[in-house]
C-alpha cells in the first residue's frame, strides 16, 4: 500500500511519528482524531481534539465488498482531510455443494484515495475512491481480479449542539462563540457510482462477493452519533444501503450496518495516541436475480474490533483490526476471517 | 450555503433515480428463440461429495466403499412459467452420467442444445430406459448404444440395460470387502423398472440466446439403500440384478436421490 508514501512526508521532522506509527501499528486501529494545531490567536488555542470519528469498516460482502473494501466514510469528527487508506479483507468459501467441498481463500486488496472537503459550516461533501485488487486461491487453480472499484460520495449534514450555559472553566476556553456541547451528530446521504466492472460469471462461485465492482447506482443514508468527555468519547454510525438492480439483473441485498467505537486520548503536548475498541456489524437481505431471490445469500455477521489513531500535527496514522465474533453468511458457505485497514491522512 | 443546496438537491435526486425500479420487460416475446441449458450432476452421499474408494456408512452399521458409479438419464423435458413442456428430440434425449467422466469439481454436465427459450420451473427425466425406447431394438438406439456398451451399462440386448451401476465392496459385522454390485434395470419387457422424477427449479431457469443457465443436480446416492425402504447388503441387495423384488425397490429409493440444488443464469 502507500504506506510508502510517507516518504514523501519525510522532511516533516519524521522521527517523532515514525515511532509512534510502529506503535499504531502494534496496537492496530481506527478511531479518529484530528488535533488542530493552534495556529493563530483566536480559535486556536483550544486544542480540538473533538474529533470523534468512527471509521467503521464494515465487511461489505455482498455487494460492498466492492464498494471498497469497507465503508467507513471517513473523518466523521467534521474534520476535513485527504487521505489514504488500504484494507486487507480475507474470506474462506465453500467451492462447491457438500460439505467436504474445497475451500477457496479469498484476499480482498484495496486501496483508496478518501477524503472530505466542507461546502460550508453546515455541509460537506467526502469521497472515496478505491482500486480493488482481488485474489482467490482454488485447490488447483488461483484467480485474480484488479481495477477501479465503486465511488462513493456523500453529502454531510452537520447538526451543531451547544452548551446551554457558558462556563469559564479557566482552562482552554477563550473563545468568544457559544460553547459546543458534547454531542455531535451527523447525517449523511450517499451515492455508490458503477465505477467498478461486475462480471456475472463471477457469481457462480459461493462468494459473489469476489468483484471489483457491483455494477449498480446505489443509495445509502448514515448517521453518526458522538459522546465525548474529556478524554473518553464513543461514536456510533448507523446505515442503511439501497441497492439496484445492475445491467446484469443482479441486484445485491440491501444493507443495514452498524458501529460502535469507543475511544481514550492519550495526549501529549504534540501528538494524541488514541486508542480505541469497538464492535460492529452488517446484515444483508437477498441476493435478487432477475427480480427472484436467491437461497442462502443472505446474513449478518457481528465483528470485534480494536486499533488506535496517532495524530501528529495534521498527520493522521491509524490502523484497525476486525475479527468476526459470529457470522452466518451465504448459508455458513462463506467465511469472513480477519480484516486489517490502515490509513494515513492529512487534514485539511 | 447555495453550494450546499445545490449540492444536497443533486444527492438527493441521484438517490431518487437510482431507488426507482425500471419496469422489467415481461412481454418478451421468445418465439423461436433457443438456447443452451446445462445440466450439472454432483453425486454425493448424505452431505459429502462422492469420492470413489471412500467408506461410506449405512444406516444399518453396514458399510461401503465404490469404484463405479453410473446411472442413465433420458426423456428430459422442462416445464416453463406458462405451463408449456419443452421435450427434448428423443433420439438424443438418453445420458449417462459416469463419476468417472467428472470434472476437477467432480461434475458430470449434459448440455443441451437448441433448447426453446422459455423461463422454466422444473425438469423432469427419466432414470433409464423407457420401453418405447427398449422397444425401438438394438438398431434404433443410435449412438447411445455404443455409449452404454463401453460403459458395461448393457446386459444382452434380450435383457437391456443397467439403469444404475454401482460396483464395489461392504463390510458388515461379520463380513470384509466383500463384493457389492447393484445393476438394475428393466428385465425385457417383463420388468419395467423406469421410472419419472421431476424436480422443481429453485430460481426460474432463463433459456435465451444469449444466456446457457446451469442447474446443479445434488444425488444423494446413500437413498440407492437407504432411501424409502432401506435394504441391508447382508439380506441379498449386495448382489442386485434382474431380481423383480429388488429391482423395483432400488428403481423406487433412486427416484429419491435427486434435488436440484440451485441454478446459475447466466
Amino acid at each position: 500500500m502507500n504506506f510508502y508514501k510517507m516518504n514523501d512526508f519525510q522532511n516533516i521532522n519524521i522521527k517523532p511519528f515514525a515511532i509512534a506509527t510502529l506503535l499504531c501499528f502494534i496496537s492496530f486501529g481506527s478511531a479518529y482524531a484530528t488535533i488542530i494545531k493552534p495556529k493563530d490567536s483566536i480559535s486556536s488555542q483550544r486544542f480540538q481534539y473533538m474529533s470523534i470519528n468512527t471509521l467503521e469498516d464494515d465487511c461489505d460482502l455482498c455487494g460492498c465488498t466492492t464498494s471498497g473494501g469497507s465503508s467507513a466514510f471517513g473523518d466523521l469528527s467534521m474534520s476535513n482531510f485527504v487521505g489514504v487508506r488500504y484494507i486487507y479483507q480475507n474470506f474462506e468459501s465453500k467451492d462447491g455443494i457438500f460439505s467436504n467441498s474445497p475451500i477457496s481463500k479469498e484476499q480482498f486488496n484495496t486501496y483508496q484515495l478518501w477524503g472530505r472537503v466542507p461546502i460550508n459550516e453546515s455541509f460537506f461533501l467526502s469521497a472515496i475512491i478505491p482500486y480493488q485488487d482481488l485474489n482467490r486461491n482454488f485447490e488447483d487453480r488461483e484467480e485474480h481480479l484488479s481495477g477501479l472499484g465503486d465511488i462513493n460520495v456523500i453529502g454531510w449534514y452537520q447538526f451543531k449542539f451547544y452548551k446551554k450555559e457558558q462556563k469559564t472553566d479557566g482552562t482552554m476556553d477563550f473563545v468568544v462563540e457559544r460553547e459546543r456541547s458534547n454531542h455531535t451528530l451527523n447525517v449523511g446521504l450517499g451515492v455508490k457510482l458503477p465505477t467498478g466492472e461486475f462480471e456475472e460469471q463471477l457469481t457462480d462461485k459461493v462468494n459473489p462477493g469476489f468483484q471489483v465492482g457491483t455494477g449498480s447506482l446505489d443509495a445509502f443514508t448514515t448517521a453518526i452519533y458522538g459522546y465525548k468527555k474529556t478524554n473518553l468519547g464513543f461514536a456510533t454510525t448507523l446505515a442503511y444501503y439501497f441497492k439496484t438492480k445492475n445491467k446484469n439483473e443482479y441486484r445485491f441485498g440491501n444493507q443495514f450496518s452498524y458501529a460502535t467505537t469507543v475511544f481514550y486520548d492519550i495526549a501529549s503536548e504534540e501528538s494524541i495516541i488514541k486508542p480505541f475498541i469497538g464492535f460492529s456489524g452488517d446484515v444483508y437481505n437477498s441476493i435478487e436475480q432477475y427480480d427472484e431471490k436467491l437461497p442462502d445469500t443472505d446474513g449478518s455477521i457481528f465483528n470485534g474490533s480494536v486499533g488506535s489513531e496517532f495524530v501528529y500535527g495534521k498527520f493522521l496514522l491509524g490502523a484497525k483490526y476486525t475479527l468476526p465474533i459470529s457470522q452466518n453468511l451465504f448459508g455458513g458457505n462463506v467465511e469472513a476471517k480477519n480484516n486489517l485497514a490502515v490509513y494515513f491522512n492529512y487534514a485539511l | 450555503m447555495k453550494i450546499s443546496k445545490i449540492a444536497l438537491v443533486l444527492m438527493l435526486s441521484i438517490s431518487i433515480i437510482s431507488c426507482s425500479s425500471d419496469d422489467d420487460n415481461n412481454t418478451e416475446d421468445l418465439t423461436g428463440q433457443k438456447g443452451q441449458l446445462v445440466l450439472k450432476f454432483d453425486n454425493g452421499v448424505g452431505d459429502q461429495d462422492f469420492i470413489f474408494g471412500t467408506s461410506y456408512n449405512k444406516s444399518n452399521g453396514e458399510s461401503y466403499k465404490l469404484d463405479q458409479l453410473k446411472y442413465i438419464i433420458s426423456n428430459v423435458s422442462l416445464l416453463d412459467s406458462e405451463g408449456n413442456t419443452f421435450e427434448y428430440p428423443t433420439e438424443d434425449n438418453v445420458f449417462l452420467v459416469d463419476e468417472a467422466n467428472g470434472n476437477n469439481a467432480g461434475e458430470i454436465w449434459i448440455t443441451l442444445d437448441n433448447v426453446d427459450a422459455a423461463d422454466y420451473t422444473s425438469i423432469s427425466f427419466g432414470v433409464g430406459i423407457d420401453q418405447e425406447r427398449y422397444l425401438r431394438g438394438a438398431d434404433g438406439q443410435g449412438d447411445f448404444l455404443q455409449i452404454a456398451q463401453d460403459a458395461g451399462m448393457l446386459w444382452s440386448w434380450a435383457t437391456g440395460f443397467r439403469f444404475v451401476r454401482l460396483d464395489g465392496v461392504f463390510s458388515s459385522d461379520t463380513v470384509t470387502d466383500q463384493a457389492l454390485n447393484i445393476h438394475m434395470g428393466s428385465v425385457g419387457t417383463s420388468l419395467d423398472n423406469y421410472r419419472e422424477v421431476t424436480l422443481p427449479f429453485p430460481n426460474s431457469v432463463l433459456v435465451r440466446p444469449s444466456m446457457t443457465p446451469e442447474v446443479h443436480v445434488k444425488t444423494d446416492i446413500a437413498t440407492i439403500f437407504d432411501g424409502p425402504t432401506p435394504v441391508n447388503f447382508m439380506d441379498g441387495y449386495d448382489q442386485v440384478h434382474t431380481d423383480p423384488i429388488e429391482t423395483p425397490i432400488i428403481a423406487n429409493n433412486m427416484m429419491e436421490m435427486f434435488e436440484v440444488h440451485h441454478v446459475h443464469n447466466n
